[in-house]
């Protein structure tokens, strides 16, 4: 953990409030675009992060030098990701190849017109509704890597899966989000 | 299966540059002849390099506010636990300290009691007397000493340095002294209390003792030799002694 963590934990342990908000400060951008592109839906992103945060509070005792704080919270962002997306799949919210199929069909009809957003914020659109439409393995695999930039070690650690299984996850993610761009007729701008 | 299909899990790693170098060396050979993979590699490296430029997600001043109220309420409730818990602790504790001087006290009682019963019993048994004394005179003197202290046994204990034939009363210890002790006495009493005489009489006792004398010469029966001899015990004083009768009082 790098010395700055450690003794904003160690003052939020004794109690400094303001030493926990430096922490939530320094982490919320990151755990928030994590849960934003995990959800792509603001309230569901906020609801995560509040989560994320109170999880950190009620954990600090047990947080041991040994652990990395920025591992840690994203290994609990990750977590409680998947397991909100799986709980939606299971009742039947949510579906990504129907979120695939919506994605495309949106796509192909609803183009922007001029007046819209610059070019650089409409791929970030298209690229985040692309992202929207993958598994939640693949999604969380593109977000840790692709936008993250995290090695593969950390997400090996993150995820709890061996290096082989991530290396071949990434591979497979990439090549659907390139197949749902393809698929929507947005592969242009990439070639 | 083609080279293409062999390849094809490999090569959205590869665009990245995150092969090892065997599998890269086995992928580049492939890709100079096919346009395919080629532009396969070409649009993996776009969209990733996109994905790495996307806008960043900004947090919102109202999202990390919501955060902190619900962390600041969790610690007010954490806090209202360990007060509590806190109240708890310090209220088994004041019932601990209750509950061990309650014992004690209980048990000191019950010292004191034995100490009595069985200073009793000695009395009884030491009822032996000599009953040469018809021709002196039978003086009491008593004092009533006043002694503020806890240590009931210290008191107990300094007594029968004196007097081992010492016993408890309630809260007062009877016993006898020489009257050249009595100042060494008051002495030990004030190192461990505060002590104060408080009364102090004569009384003169010669003829009761000689009746007690005279009857104990005529019983017959061993009940009533005891019972005179012990009423003969209490009379073995004279002007030399003290009969000293401490009365305790705890601080």
């Amino acid at each position: 953990m790098s010395s700055d963590d450690e003794l904003l934990i160690k003052k939020a342990l004794h109690g400094d409030i303001d030493a926990f908000e430096d922490i939530v400060y320094k982490y919320e951008k990151m755990i928030y675009s994590v849960a934003f592109r995990m959800f792509n839906d603001k309230q569901d992103a906020e609801d995560l992060t509040q989560e994320v945060f109170i999880k950190l509070f009620k954990s600090l005792k047990s947080i041991s030098k040994k652990n990395n704080l920025k591992s840690w919270l994203y290994t609990v962002a990750y977590n409680a990701s998947i397991d909100e997306i799986r709980r939606r799949k299971g009742k039947n919210q949510i579906s990504s190849d129907d979120n695939a199929e919506s994605f495309i069909n949106t796509i192909r009809s609803d183009k922007p017109g001029p007046e819209e957003e610059a070019i650089n914020k409409e791929k970030t659109r298209i690229l985040e509704n692309a992202i929207a439409c993958l598994g939640e393995k693949h999604k969380s695999l593109i977000i840790l890597r692709d936008i993250d930039g995290l090695s593969y070690n950390e997400i090996s650690e993150i995820t709890n899966q061996s290096l082989g299984t991530i290396k071949s996850g990434i591979s497979r993610a990439r090549k659907n989000l390139r197949e749902i761009l393809e698929k929507s007729g947005e592969i242009k701008d990439y070639s | 299966m083609t080279d293409c299909d062999n390849i094809a899990e490999k090569l959205p790693l590869y665009a990245l540059g995150e092969l090892d170098e065997n599998e890269k060396q086995e992928i580049e050979a492939h890709i100079k002849s096919c346009k395919n993979c080629r532009n396969f590699c070409a649009e993996i490296k776009s969209i990733v390099l996109a994905l790495k430029n996307m806008d960043d997600i900004e947090v919102s001043e109202d999202i990390h506010n919501k955060i902190m109220d619900e962390i600041k309420k969790i610690n007010y409730n954490k806090k209202k636990i360990k007060f509590k818990e806190s109240l708890f602790t310090a209220a088994c504790f004041i019932f601990m300290c209750i509950v061990t001087v309650a014992l004690y006290d209980i048990q000191n009682k019950k010292a004191l009691e034995e100490a009595e019963i069985s200073s009793t019993v000695r009395q009884s048994a030491d009822s032996v007397i000599d009953y040469e004394k018809k021709d002196k005179a039978i003086i009491y003197e008593s004092l009533t000493l006043s002694v503020k202290s806890n240590d009931i046994n210290a008191i107990l204990n300094t007594a029968k340095y004196y007097d081992p034939e010492a016993y408890l009363n309630g809260s007062s210890i009877n016993f006898k002294i020489l009257k050249q002790d009595l100042e060494l006495l008051m002495q030990e009493l004030n190192k461990i209390s505060e002590a104060e005489i408080t009364d102090r009489k004569k009384e003169d006792k010669t003829e009761q003792y000689n009746k007690i004398t005279a009857q104990i010469n005529s019983a017959d029966k061993s009940e009533d030799l005891k019972e005179l001899a012990e009423q003969a015990f209490f009379m073995e004083m004279d002007s030399e002694c003290f009969f000293i009768k401490i009365n305790i009082k705890n601080l």
